[in-house]
C-alpha cells in the first residue's frame, strides 16, 4: 500500500477510535456533550485535513501530466472538487462558531464579523458544486478508458444497475419540476441548487458503475485502485445521503442516527486516498530508480 | 559524404592515408549506430514475423508486464491482447502514457531498457 494511503487510513482509524469512545459515552450516559465536541472539533479538523491532502495530491497528479495530455484536465477538476469540499467544511464550521455565544454574553464575536448563510454556501460548495467538478473529471476518465479498451464488456447486472439509477433520477427530476411549478412558492436559490444533489449523485453513481467495470477488467494495480477508491467514495456518499433521508423519514432511532454520522469520515478518507494511489503509480519508476542507485 | 568532402577541403595537405583512416572510423561508427538502432527498434516493437524472439525480447516483455501489473492492474495485459496486440513497448506506451503521463513513461521505458 502506498505511504500516503497508509497514513490517510491510519489517521482515519485513530479518529474513528476516538469517535467510538465519544459514542460509547453517549450510549452510557445519554449525553451528547462529548459526541458534539468530537464532531465539531475533531470531525471538522479531519475533514479539513483530508480535503487539503486530497487537493495537494490531486494537484501533484495534475502536474505529472503535460498540458496536452487528456488526464491533466481530469485532475484539474478533481483538485477543484476537493477545494469545494475543503471550503464547505470551513464554511459550515465557521457558521457553527458564528452562532456560539461568548461566555457571559448572548452574542458572538464571529456573528458580528461573519455574514449569515455561511452554512448554506458551504452546503452548496460541498454538495452540487463539488459533484459537478467530480462528474466532469470522471467523464474525462471514462472517455480515456473507453479509447484504450479498458472500459468494455458491460454485464447485464451493470446495465440493470444503470437502468435503476436512471429511473430513480427521472423520478427525482419530475419531483423537482413539480415543486418548481406554479402551484408551489418559488424556493430560495440555495435550496433550489441543493435539489440538484440527488440527480448529480445519480450521475456519479452511473459513472461509478462504469468505472467499477473497468477496474474489474484491468485487475488490481495502483491506477485501478485509484479509480476504485472513487467508486467507494461515491457509494459511501450515497450511504450517507440515504441515512439523512432515513433520518428525515423517522426510520432511525437516536443512537443509530449518531452512528450514521461516521459514514462521512470514510467517504472523506476514500476521496483522499484516490489521488494518493495515482501519485504512487506516477512516481514509482522514479522511486525504483533512486532505490536501485542506493 | 558532404562532411568528408569538407574535411579534405579544409586541409589539402593531409595525407591520403589519414583521410582513409578517418573515413573508415566514421563508417564503423555509423555501422555501430545503425546496428544499435536496429536492435533498439526490435526491442521497442517486439519480435516481428520474420525473426525469432531473443533473450532480450523476453526480458523486455517480462519487465514491461511487471510494470503494467504494478501500475495499471493485474490483468492490464489482457487489454492489449484483446486488441490483437502483443505486449511490447510500442503497443503499451500509449496506454501507460494515458494513465501515468509522458514523464513517468519516459522513466519507465528507461527502466525497461536498462542494461540492454
Amino acid at each position: 500500500m502506498p505511504r500516503f494511503v497508509l497514513w490517510i487510513w491510519r489517521v482515519c482509524a485513530i479518529h474513528c477510535v476516538i469517535g467510538l469512545a465519544a459514542y460509547l459515552h453517549f450510549l452510557v450516559t445519554g449525553s451528547f456533550r462529548y459526541l458534539t465536541w468530537y464532531f465539531l472539533i475533531l470531525g471538522t479538523l479531519f475533514f479539513l485535513l483530508t480535503t487539503a491532502a486530497e487537493f495537494f495530491l490531486a494537484f501533484e497528479c495534475r502536474a505529472g501530466f503535460e498540458a496536452d495530455e487528456p488526464m491533466r484536465m481530469a485532475w484539474t477538476f478533481i483538485a477543484l472538487s476537493s477545494v469545494s469540499r475543503f471550503a464547505a467544511a470551513a464554511l459550515i464550521s465557521l457558521d457553527h462558531w458564528r452562532g456560539a455565544p461568548i461566555p457571559g454574553s448572548t452574542s458572538s464575536v464571529l456573528a458580528v464579523i461573519l455574514p449569515r448563510g455561511l452554512a448554506q454556501a458551504g452546503e452548496v460548495a460541498g454538495g452540487p458544486l463539488s459533484m459537478i467538478f467530480l462528474a466532469v473529471a470522471l467523464s474525462r476518465v471514462l472517455q480515456v478508458q473507453r479509447r484504450f479498451g479498458v472500459l468494455r464488456g458491460l454485464t447485464r447486472k451493470d446495465l440493470l444497475l444503470i437502468g435503476l439509477i436512471v429511473a430513480f433520477t427521472v423520478g427525482e427530476i419530475a419531483n423537482i419540476a413539480r415543486y418548481l411549478g406554479p402551484s408551489f412558492q418559488s424556493p430560495p436559490l440555495t435550496k433550489a441548487i441543493l435539489w440538484l444533489s440527488d440527480p448529480l449523485l445519480s450521475l456519479l453513481l452511473v459513472q461509478a458503475v462504469l468505472i467499477r467495470r473497468s477496474v474489474i477488467n484491468v485487475g488490481l494495480g495502483l491506477i485501478s485502485q485509484c479509480w476504485g477508491m472513487y467508486v467507494i467514495a461515491i457509494v459511501t456518499t450515497l450511504a450517507g445521503d440515504a441515512s439523512i433521508w432515513a433520518f428525515g423519514q423517522g426510520f432511525l432511532s437516536e443512537p443509530l442516527i449518531a452512528l450514521t454520522w461516521y459514514i462521512w469520515f470514510f467517504a472523506a478518507a476514500a476521496f483522499a486516498s484516490a489521488p494518493a494511489y495515482q501519485l504512487a503509480a506516477m512516481t514509482l519508476p522514479f522511486h525504483e530508480g533512486a532505490m536501485r542507485k542506493r | 559524404m558532404d562532411r568528408r568532402r569538407t574535411l579534405s577541403e579544409i586541409d589539402g595537405g593531409v595525407s591520403p592515408s589519414l583521410i582513409f583512416a578517418a573515413q573508415s572510423g566514421e563508417d564503423l561508427a555509423i555501422d555501430e549506430l545503425s546496428r544499435k538502432m536496429l536492435s533498439w527498434s526490435r526491442l521497442w516493437f517486439g519480435p516481428s514475423g520474420g525473426c525469432a524472439p531473443t533473450e532480450e525480447h523476453y526480458l523486455v516483455r517480462e519487465r514491461l508486464l511487471s510494470w503494467l501489473k504494478r501500475c495499471i492492474g493485474l490483468q492490464a495485459r489482457s487489454v492489449l491482447t484483446s486488441r490483437g496486440e502483443d505486449v511490447s513497448l510500442a503497443t503499451s506506451t500509449s496506454l501507460l502514457t494515458a494513465f501515468l503521463g509522458r514523464r513517468a513513461v519516459r522513466e519507465l521505458s528507461r527502466r525497461v531498457l536498462n542494461d540492454l
